[in-house]
Protein backbone atom coordinates (compact mmCIF):
# COMPACT_ATOMS: atom_id res chain seq x y z
CA UNK A 1 0.00 0.00 0.00
CA UNK A 2 2.92 2.07 1.12
CA UNK A 3 3.61 1.89 -3.11
CA UNK A 4 0.31 3.79 -4.09
CA UNK A 5 1.94 6.83 -2.87
CA UNK A 6 4.65 8.30 -4.96
CA UNK A 7 7.82 10.12 -3.02
CA UNK A 8 7.86 13.62 -3.94
CA UNK A 9 10.85 15.21 -4.48
CA UNK A 10 11.74 18.57 -6.33
CA UNK A 11 14.99 19.56 -7.90
CA UNK A 12 15.32 23.49 -7.72
CA UNK A 13 18.73 25.15 -8.78
CA UNK A 14 20.54 22.06 -8.72
CA UNK A 15 19.59 21.56 -4.65
CA UNK A 16 17.63 18.20 -3.86
CA UNK A 17 14.48 19.33 -1.75
CA UNK A 18 13.54 16.50 0.40
CA UNK A 19 9.56 17.13 0.75
CA UNK A 20 7.54 16.23 3.86
CA UNK A 21 4.94 18.09 6.01
CA UNK A 22 6.20 20.50 7.22
CA UNK A 23 8.76 21.55 4.34
CA UNK A 24 5.65 22.37 2.15
CA UNK A 25 4.06 23.95 5.55
CA UNK A 26 3.21 27.03 3.34
CA UNK A 27 0.89 25.28 1.09
CA UNK A 28 -1.44 24.35 3.87
CA UNK A 29 -1.49 26.97 5.83
CA UNK A 30 -2.43 30.89 5.39
CA UNK A 31 -0.69 33.99 5.91
CA UNK A 32 -2.13 35.47 9.58
CA UNK A 33 -5.50 38.06 9.06
CA UNK A 34 -4.97 41.32 10.51
CA UNK A 35 -6.81 40.45 13.56
CA UNK A 36 -4.55 37.42 14.31
CA UNK A 37 -1.81 39.95 13.72
CA UNK A 38 -2.62 41.80 16.14
CA UNK A 39 -3.69 39.26 18.62
CA UNK A 40 0.10 37.80 18.17
CA UNK A 41 2.23 41.36 18.28
CA UNK A 42 -0.31 41.56 22.08
CA UNK A 43 0.61 38.24 23.31
CA UNK A 44 4.20 38.76 22.39
CA UNK A 45 4.39 42.22 24.26
CA UNK A 46 4.23 40.62 28.02
CA UNK A 47 6.63 37.60 27.45
CA UNK A 48 9.20 40.47 25.51
CA UNK A 49 8.98 42.72 29.04
CA UNK A 50 9.39 39.79 31.14
CA UNK A 51 12.94 38.80 29.03
CA UNK A 52 13.74 42.32 29.38
CA UNK A 53 13.26 42.84 32.90
CA UNK A 54 14.58 39.20 33.67
CA UNK A 55 17.74 40.98 31.41
CA UNK A 56 18.32 44.01 33.78
CA UNK A 57 17.35 41.74 36.61
CA UNK A 58 20.60 39.58 35.84
CA UNK A 59 22.52 42.72 35.50
CA UNK A 60 21.45 43.72 39.23
CA UNK A 61 22.33 40.32 40.79
CA UNK A 62 24.63 38.78 38.66
CA UNK A 63 25.97 36.93 41.48
CA UNK A 64 22.86 35.37 42.34
CA UNK A 65 21.76 34.16 39.01
CA UNK A 66 24.99 32.95 37.94
CA UNK A 67 25.62 30.49 40.69
CA UNK A 68 23.60 27.58 39.14
CA UNK A 69 25.32 28.23 35.56
CA UNK A 70 28.95 28.74 36.74
CA UNK A 71 28.17 25.22 39.03
CA UNK A 72 29.89 22.97 36.55
CA UNK A 73 29.60 19.99 38.67
CA UNK A 74 29.69 16.45 36.95
CA UNK A 75 26.94 14.92 37.50
CA UNK A 76 27.62 12.37 35.04
CA UNK A 77 28.25 9.28 36.21
CA UNK A 78 30.16 6.18 35.20
CA UNK A 79 26.39 4.73 34.66
CA UNK A 80 25.60 7.47 31.81
CA UNK A 81 28.89 6.58 30.01
CA UNK A 82 27.26 2.78 29.18
CA UNK A 83 23.95 4.01 28.77
CA UNK A 84 25.13 5.73 25.59
CA UNK A 85 25.55 2.42 24.70
CA UNK A 86 22.75 0.82 25.72
CA UNK A 87 19.91 3.22 25.17
CA UNK A 88 17.71 2.08 23.03
CA UNK A 89 13.78 2.45 21.93
CA UNK A 90 11.63 1.15 24.46
CA UNK A 91 14.03 2.31 27.27
CA UNK A 92 12.85 3.45 30.90
CA UNK A 93 14.48 6.65 31.69
CA UNK A 94 14.24 8.73 34.40
CA UNK A 95 14.83 12.57 33.88
CA UNK A 96 17.25 14.48 36.05
CA UNK A 97 15.95 17.16 38.38
CA UNK A 98 16.29 20.57 37.20
CA UNK A 99 18.94 21.71 39.38
CA UNK A 100 21.21 18.67 38.06
CA UNK A 101 20.43 19.66 34.22
CA UNK A 102 20.48 23.38 35.00
CA UNK A 103 24.29 22.52 35.71
CA UNK A 104 24.88 21.90 32.37
CA UNK A 105 23.52 24.35 30.72
CA UNK A 106 25.96 27.20 29.14
CA UNK A 107 24.33 30.99 29.74
CA UNK A 108 22.67 30.77 26.71
CA UNK A 109 20.42 27.74 28.53
CA UNK A 110 22.31 25.49 25.78
CA UNK A 111 24.00 22.15 26.47
CA UNK A 112 26.84 21.29 23.66
CA UNK A 113 24.25 22.99 21.59
CA UNK A 114 20.79 22.13 22.38
CA UNK A 115 18.50 23.79 23.90
CA UNK A 116 16.33 23.67 27.32
CA UNK A 117 13.09 24.94 26.97
CA UNK A 118 11.35 26.38 29.59
CA UNK A 119 8.19 23.79 28.74
CA UNK A 120 10.47 20.86 29.54
CA UNK A 121 11.05 21.69 33.09
CA UNK A 122 7.53 20.37 34.15
CA UNK A 123 9.05 16.66 32.67
CA UNK A 124 11.83 17.09 35.16
CA UNK A 125 12.27 13.84 37.70
CA UNK A 126 9.72 11.85 35.66
CA UNK A 127 9.93 8.63 34.23
CA UNK A 128 9.39 8.16 30.21
CA UNK A 129 10.03 5.75 27.46
CA UNK A 130 12.49 6.08 24.50
CA UNK A 131 10.91 6.38 21.36
CA UNK A 132 14.49 7.03 19.33
CA UNK A 133 17.56 8.02 19.31
CA UNK A 134 18.15 10.37 16.34
CA UNK A 135 21.09 9.81 14.00
CA UNK A 136 20.16 12.15 11.37
CA UNK A 137 17.79 14.65 10.46
CA UNK A 138 16.21 16.66 7.94
CA UNK A 139 16.54 20.49 8.24
CA UNK A 140 13.63 22.70 7.75
CA UNK A 141 13.93 23.72 4.83
CA UNK A 142 14.56 20.33 3.52
CA UNK A 143 18.03 20.65 2.02
CA UNK A 144 19.75 20.14 4.81
CA UNK A 145 20.64 16.83 6.07
CA UNK A 146 21.93 16.92 9.87
CA UNK A 147 24.13 14.46 11.46
CA UNK A 148 23.04 14.49 15.61
CA UNK A 149 24.67 12.15 18.59
CA UNK A 150 23.36 11.81 22.17
CA UNK A 151 19.58 12.92 21.36
CA UNK A 152 17.19 11.08 22.37
CA UNK A 153 13.13 11.57 21.80
CA UNK A 154 10.78 10.53 24.34
CA UNK A 155 7.58 8.99 24.15
CA UNK A 156 4.23 11.60 24.61
CA UNK A 157 6.47 14.67 26.02
CA UNK A 158 5.67 17.06 23.49
CA UNK A 159 6.02 20.83 23.26
CA UNK A 160 3.11 22.95 24.10
CA UNK A 161 4.80 25.74 22.07
CA UNK A 162 3.20 28.13 25.28
CA UNK A 163 6.21 29.97 26.46
CA UNK A 164 8.10 30.10 22.66
CA UNK A 165 6.83 33.05 20.64
CA UNK A 166 4.10 33.94 22.50
CA UNK A 167 1.78 32.60 25.05
CA UNK A 168 -0.36 31.15 22.58
CA UNK A 169 2.39 30.14 20.22
CA UNK A 170 2.90 27.23 18.36
CA UNK A 171 0.12 24.67 17.70
CA UNK A 172 2.84 22.09 16.09
CA UNK A 173 3.31 20.11 19.18
CA UNK A 174 7.19 18.69 18.56
CA UNK A 175 8.50 15.88 20.91
CA UNK A 176 11.08 17.40 22.84
CA UNK A 177 14.74 16.32 22.26
CA UNK A 178 17.08 15.58 25.31
CA UNK A 179 20.73 15.11 25.56
CA UNK A 180 21.58 11.85 26.89
CA UNK A 181 23.25 13.31 30.09
CA UNK A 182 20.19 14.93 31.60
CA UNK A 183 18.72 11.04 31.42
CA UNK A 184 19.53 8.43 33.72
CA UNK A 185 18.50 4.94 33.02
CA UNK A 186 15.08 3.69 35.34
CA UNK A 187 14.02 0.59 36.90
CA UNK A 188 10.89 -1.28 34.31
CA UNK A 189 8.92 -0.69 36.98
CA UNK A 190 8.26 2.54 37.80
CA UNK A 191 5.41 4.05 35.70
CA UNK A 192 5.64 6.19 32.84
CA UNK A 193 4.69 9.89 32.55
CA UNK A 194 2.13 8.55 29.61
CA UNK A 195 0.95 5.98 32.74
CA UNK A 196 0.43 8.68 35.23
CA UNK A 197 -1.67 10.76 32.85
CA UNK A 198 1.21 13.28 33.41
CA UNK A 199 2.59 13.79 30.01
CA UNK A 200 0.13 15.52 27.05
CA UNK A 201 -0.18 11.93 25.54
CA UNK B 1 -8.13 33.37 27.12
CA UNK B 2 -7.32 33.52 22.90
CA UNK B 3 -8.84 30.15 22.16
CA UNK B 4 -12.12 30.55 24.52
CA UNK B 5 -12.82 33.84 22.01
CA UNK B 6 -12.32 32.12 18.71
CA UNK B 7 -14.35 28.83 20.20
CA UNK B 8 -16.97 31.55 20.82
CA UNK B 9 -17.08 33.02 17.08
CA UNK B 10 -17.65 29.50 16.42
CA UNK B 11 -14.10 28.97 14.69
CA UNK B 12 -13.97 25.48 15.13
CA UNK B 13 -13.39 22.47 13.48
CA UNK B 14 -15.26 19.89 12.16
CA UNK B 15 -14.29 16.04 11.04
CA UNK B 16 -15.51 14.26 8.20
CA UNK B 17 -19.09 13.73 9.87
CA UNK B 18 -19.69 16.83 10.74
CA UNK B 19 -19.07 16.50 14.48
CA UNK B 20 -17.01 18.99 16.13
CA UNK B 21 -13.44 18.17 17.34
CA UNK B 22 -11.47 19.29 20.47
CA UNK B 23 -8.54 18.70 21.93
CA UNK B 24 -9.06 15.24 23.91
CA UNK B 25 -11.92 13.59 21.80
CA UNK B 26 -11.30 10.39 20.26
CA UNK B 27 -11.38 10.02 16.53
CA UNK B 28 -10.64 7.00 14.12
CA UNK B 29 -8.79 7.75 11.34
CA UNK B 30 -10.63 6.85 7.88
CA UNK B 31 -9.28 4.13 5.69
CA UNK B 32 -6.92 4.65 3.14
CA UNK B 33 -9.50 3.96 0.51
CA UNK B 34 -11.45 6.85 1.71
CA UNK B 35 -8.60 9.08 2.55
CA UNK B 36 -7.09 8.94 -0.90
CA UNK B 37 -10.30 9.77 -2.70
CA UNK B 38 -10.17 13.62 -0.87
CA UNK B 39 -6.41 13.71 -2.60
CA UNK B 40 -4.97 15.45 -5.28
CA UNK B 41 -2.62 14.46 -8.53
CA UNK B 42 0.33 15.34 -5.17
CA UNK B 43 -1.15 13.76 -2.55
CA UNK B 44 -2.12 16.37 -1.38
CA UNK B 45 -5.70 17.92 0.62
CA UNK B 46 -5.74 21.40 0.93
CA UNK B 47 -2.38 21.51 0.42
CA UNK B 48 -1.42 19.25 3.22
CA UNK B 49 0.74 16.22 2.46
CA UNK B 50 -0.29 13.23 2.89
CA UNK B 51 2.93 11.10 3.64
CA UNK B 52 3.76 7.09 3.01
CA UNK B 53 4.24 6.91 6.61
CA UNK B 54 1.40 7.94 7.76
CA UNK B 55 -0.93 4.92 6.01
CA UNK B 56 0.11 2.33 9.09
CA UNK B 57 -2.00 4.64 11.06
CA UNK B 58 -5.63 4.54 9.04
CA UNK B 59 -8.43 2.69 10.45
CA UNK B 60 -7.64 2.99 14.14
CA UNK B 61 -7.98 5.36 16.73
CA UNK B 62 -6.26 7.99 18.76
CA UNK B 63 -6.88 11.20 20.79
CA UNK B 64 -6.91 14.33 19.35
CA UNK B 65 -3.60 16.41 21.54
CA UNK B 66 -4.49 19.52 19.82
CA UNK B 67 -5.94 21.17 16.82
CA UNK B 68 -3.91 23.44 14.96
CA UNK B 69 -4.35 26.84 14.65
CA UNK B 70 -0.97 29.09 14.30
CA UNK B 71 2.02 26.87 13.22
CA UNK B 72 5.24 28.39 13.08
CA UNK B 73 7.14 27.86 9.05
CA UNK B 74 10.53 28.06 9.73
CA UNK B 75 11.23 27.04 6.16
CA UNK B 76 9.90 30.77 5.73
CA UNK B 77 10.34 32.29 9.22
CA UNK B 78 6.74 33.36 9.38
CA UNK B 79 3.50 32.41 11.36
CA UNK B 80 0.87 30.68 9.49
CA UNK B 81 -2.96 30.37 10.23
CA UNK B 82 -4.09 27.02 9.75
CA UNK B 83 -7.73 25.53 9.15
CA UNK B 84 -9.31 22.02 9.74
CA UNK B 85 -6.13 20.67 10.62
CA UNK B 86 -4.94 18.60 13.86
CA UNK B 87 -2.55 16.21 15.58
CA UNK B 88 -3.22 12.96 17.31
CA UNK B 89 -1.57 11.65 20.49
CA UNK B 90 0.80 9.13 19.27
CA UNK B 91 1.12 9.06 15.09
CA UNK B 92 4.63 10.38 14.88
CA UNK B 93 6.44 10.25 11.46
CA UNK B 94 9.43 7.47 11.09
CA UNK B 95 10.77 9.30 8.01
CA UNK B 96 11.46 5.72 6.50
CA UNK B 97 13.98 6.07 3.97
CA UNK B 98 13.23 9.80 3.25
CA UNK B 99 16.29 10.91 3.04
CA UNK B 100 17.52 9.11 -0.06
CA UNK B 101 16.99 5.77 1.49
CA UNK B 102 18.02 6.98 4.93
CA UNK B 103 15.76 7.82 7.59
CA UNK B 104 14.76 10.87 8.96
CA UNK B 105 14.64 10.71 12.88
CA UNK B 106 13.54 14.07 13.61
CA UNK B 107 9.96 12.11 14.84
CA UNK B 108 8.01 15.04 13.77
CA UNK B 109 3.89 14.64 14.94
CA UNK B 110 1.80 14.00 11.66
CA UNK B 111 -0.66 16.79 10.46
CA UNK B 112 -4.15 15.39 9.69
CA UNK B 113 -7.25 17.27 7.97
CA UNK B 114 -10.04 16.81 9.60
CA UNK B 115 -11.97 15.21 6.60
CA UNK B 116 -9.46 12.60 7.44
CA UNK B 117 -10.69 11.68 10.54
CA UNK B 118 -14.31 10.14 12.04
CA UNK B 119 -15.13 11.52 15.85
CA UNK B 120 -15.81 8.21 17.67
Amino acid sequence: MDKAIPERQNENEGVKAYTCQYTSLGRSGHALSPMEKYWQLALRIPPALKRRLSKYSKLLFRHRMDKPLIDTGDHRGGEEKTLKTELKRGDSVRIKPYEQIACTLNPMGKYKGLNFLPGMKRYCSQTATVLKTPRSILDRDGKKIRECKDLVVLDGLYCDGKDLISNEGCDRCCLYYWKRDWLEKADGNEKSCLEKGFADG
Amino acid sequence: MIKRLLNYLGYRLRAGNGARIKAGDIVRVLPYDEISKTLDGSNCHDGLLFMPGMVKYCDREYKVLKPVRWIFDENHKEMLSCRNIIILSGPVCDGAGMLDGRDCDQCCTLLWKTAWVRKV
